[in-house]
């Protein structure tokens, strides 16, 4: 396949994963295993960007937890991604690993709130 | 008495003239012959002073950070031909970054001259040639009169915008052979006369001050700007006539981290909405123009808007070689201007000065008023995201930072690594207003720069009695971990932090990328990008050196008790390293 049929083709599985995406959206989250979604966000290499609690970092990757995207949006950025995030398609990362990595975003607690630190307000 | 003996020394020679600029200190690496000889003998190691170093390329980082933190540049002596090909990576990153150095490399020349087996091998017709590409000027000289015309000669064009480094080739036997009287009695060593540097063209000057005062949305990038330490200042008085944001690119410590004027964070949205960009001695215009996205489709596009007025003063077009690209697509600008930004800046100022009138001045100070209050924004997001891993092990980056700030921030300190592989919270949350608060990068992204460069700067940093502190990736660490005992035996203080995120980080984001790219998934990425299994426990190495350290530290309320524990070490006069597990960036 050439250059510019591959790119078309990709295209259309993006088209037809970002109409999946949409679909998700009229629903609850699926249900996902925090736990599994941890190990999967590890071997995934998601902590590589967004660090090993989803903290985000700076030019590498935006925060994700706590409070992450509405599922939605998540599973949308997850297929077809804007920035320089790689796309994640079915093969790699499937409906029900995304929905883990999700319960794990979700499960995420918040840090301290930054006025309580003294060494971020000295 | 050889040559070198009677006629006081090349390196009495570099500083001739010139004592501040004296060359006395010099980063040998291995054997340098009758150079070395009459260093250590006839000049009692004190002028020049000899530093062992256990690599070339650690010789030649020392000096790139020297360089920087000290405002003149240090000697470097190579063995010829192989050591000269070991140096060569750091030379390429000093010349990316426009740092003078002074390298000086062995070879022997006339074959009567040769000693059996090695001389033979190493022996080259033209020794400079493999680092021609990026070096600013080389010589082979054939008589100690014209050893000391090259070296003073180097010495000029190295300090002469734009810098870089330069090599003399030392051969052999003009090194050991006696001198004659008469030689003795004619040989003069030229006065260092140091070259006036360029000022962009009053004209175009004018043009772009024209520009800055009319401007409704007006940008200053400064990349590898300040090179003098007037250059802040300087910036600062533009940036506040202009009332203009600056964005600090950090090749150099140019804009106070604290003042509302420093809005780096906000660049994409700054760059966006400009009518015009100033940009002084930038690295990748095009860069600040456009956007690549490095997806399954490679693509760019122009982020800023279609009618933006460029200027740029820099002095990079002045020393551009052919093989070796170190810039960055092509960029066209509406007043680019040839010059050295520092020089140029206070005819900057005037003409920005002979431009405002009052009803312009009212209009800048309305614009101040929205300007201080983004920065106040960009300081409360800076602190949420702080907090956001505060408590995490690995440890965060920001908590690595803000521990390592809270024990020097009312020391006299100097940073003396990068920071932009650790999240940049220094430039965001640390007050830096001195030139010696930061040095810029490695220039050509050579790995293994920071930890050289950093004992470099340290030394130099030794003399002005401040604390020199770095955060030292760990992939860059195990380039070249025998700098530790160069520290440790000449007794350079620094606490260097090693950011132990156990990979090549930069990597392993791109082989993802690569990875999707193929739809093959990035389970595999990690493999000949993460440095585990077995982890590499860098205090061990540290010690083996005999350098004072800590850790594996992975629990953050440790850190801080250890940060304490080691800047007593370094304020006694030696290195210290607390190796710190750390989230990936």
């Amino acid at each position: 396949m050439n250059h510019k049929k591959k790119t078309i083709a990709l295209a259309l599985v993006a088209a037809v994963l970002g109409w999946s995406g949409a679909a998700v959206a009229e629903d609850a989250p699926p249900k996902g295993n925090a736990q599994t979604g941890k190990a999967l966000f590890e071997k995934d290499g998601c902590y590589q960007c967004h660090g090993y609690i989803g903290q985000g970092a700076g030019a590498t990757g935006p925060k994700l937890a706590p409070e992450p995207l509405p599922y939605d949006a998540f599973i949308r950025q997850l297929r077809t991604p804007a920035q320089e995030m790689p796309p994640y398609e079915v093969a790699i990362v499937s409906d029900q690993q995304a929905a883990d990595i999700y319960a794990y975003l979700t499960s995420i607690k918040k840090g301290p709130d930054p006025k309580s630190i003294p060494l971020l307000n000295n | 008495m050889s040559r070198r003996e009677r006629a006081g020394g090349p390196a009495n020679a570099v500083g001739r003239g010139d004592q501040k600029a004296r060359g006395r200190r010099t980063a040998q690496a291995r054997e340098n012959g009758a150079l070395q000889e009459s260093f250590i003998n006839y000049g009692g190691n004190s002028k020049p002073e000899w530093l062992t170093c256990l690599h070339e390329e650690a010789s030649v980082g020392m000096c790139h950070g020297y360089a920087k933190a000290s405002g003149k540049p240090m000697a470097a002596m190579v063995h010829g031909t192989v050591g000269l090909q070991h140096a060569s990576m750091a030379l390429y990153n000093a010349w990316c970054d426009r740092v003078p150095i002074l390298l000086f490399s062995g070879n022997a020349g006339p074959v009567e001259e040769r000693r059996p087996g090695v001389e033979w091998a190493h022996s080259v017709q033209d020794n400079a040639a493999i680092v021609r590409d990026f070096t600013k000027w080389d010589d082979y000289p054939w008589s100690l009169q014209h050893f000391a015309e090259s070296t003073v000669r180097a010495y000029v064009l190295a300090t002469t915008p734009p810098m870089a480094p330069v090599v003399i080739t030392a051969d052999g036997a003009l090194q050991e052979s006696p001198l004659s009287d008469r030689e003795a009695e004619e040989l003069t060593i030229p006065k260092l006369a140091r070259n006036r540097v360029p000022a962009g063209d009053p004209n175009a000057v004018r043009e772009a001050a024209k520009l800055l005062i009319a401007a409704e949305n007006p940008v200053i990038v400064a990349d590898r700007y300040a090179r003098t330490p007037e250059a802040m200042g300087l910036l600062v008085q533009l940036a506040e006539l202009v009332q203009a944001p600056v964005v600090d690119t950090k090749g150099r410590m140019n804009f106070p981290t604290k003042h509302s004027l420093c809005q780096s964070e906000r660049r994409g949205a700054l760059l966006s909405q400009a009518d015009v960009i100033l940009a002084l001695e930038p690295v990748d215009s095009f860069g600040l123009r456009n956007r690549v996205t490095d997806q399954l489709g490679r693509s760019w596009r122009t982020t800023t808007k279609a009618n933006v007025k460029f200027i740029s003063i820099g002095v990079h077009d002045l020393l551009v070689h052919a093989n070796f690209q170190d810039f960055q697509r092509y960029s066209d600008a509406e007043i680019p201007i040839v010059g050295d930004p520092v020089t140029t800046m206070p005819m900057l100022i005037e003409y920005c000065h002979k431009e405002l009138n009052d009803d312009r001045k009212t209009a800048l100070g309305a614009r101040r008023k929205k300007l201080d209050d983004a920065y106040k924004g960009l300081i409360v997001r800076a602190r949420a995201e702080a907090a956001l891993s505060w408590e995490a092990s690995p440890i965060g980056t920001a908590r690595m930072w803000m521990e390592l700030y809270n024990q020097i921030k009312n020391e006299d300190w100097a940073l003396v690594s990068e920071t932009s592989s650790s999240g940049n919270w220094p430039h965001r949350l640390w007050d830096m207003n001195k030139p010696q608060h930061f040095h810029g990068g490695s220039g050509g992204s050579g790995v293994g720069y920071t930890c050289v460069s950093s004992i470099g700067a340290a030394l130099a940093h030794r003399d002005q009695g401040r604390i020199a502190v770095s955060v030292n990736g760990d992939g860059d660490l195990n380039m070249s971990p025998g700098v530790l005992w160069t520290a440790a035996h000449h007794k350079i203080p620094l606490l260097m932090l090693v950011h132990n995120n156990r990979c090549y980080h930069q990597e392993i984001m791109h082989l993802q990328r690569m990875a999707n790219r193929h739809n093959r998934g990035v389970e595999n990425a990690r493999i000949g990008t993460e440095i585990r299994n077995p982890n590499i426990d860098y205090a061990k190495i540290a010690q083996g050196y005999g350098v004072y350290s800590a850790g594996p530290i992975s629990n953050p309320k440790d850190l801080g008790p250890a940060i304490q524990k080691a800047i007593q070490v370094v304020k006694r006069g030696e290195p210290a390293l607390i190796d710190v597990v750390t989230q990936p960036r």
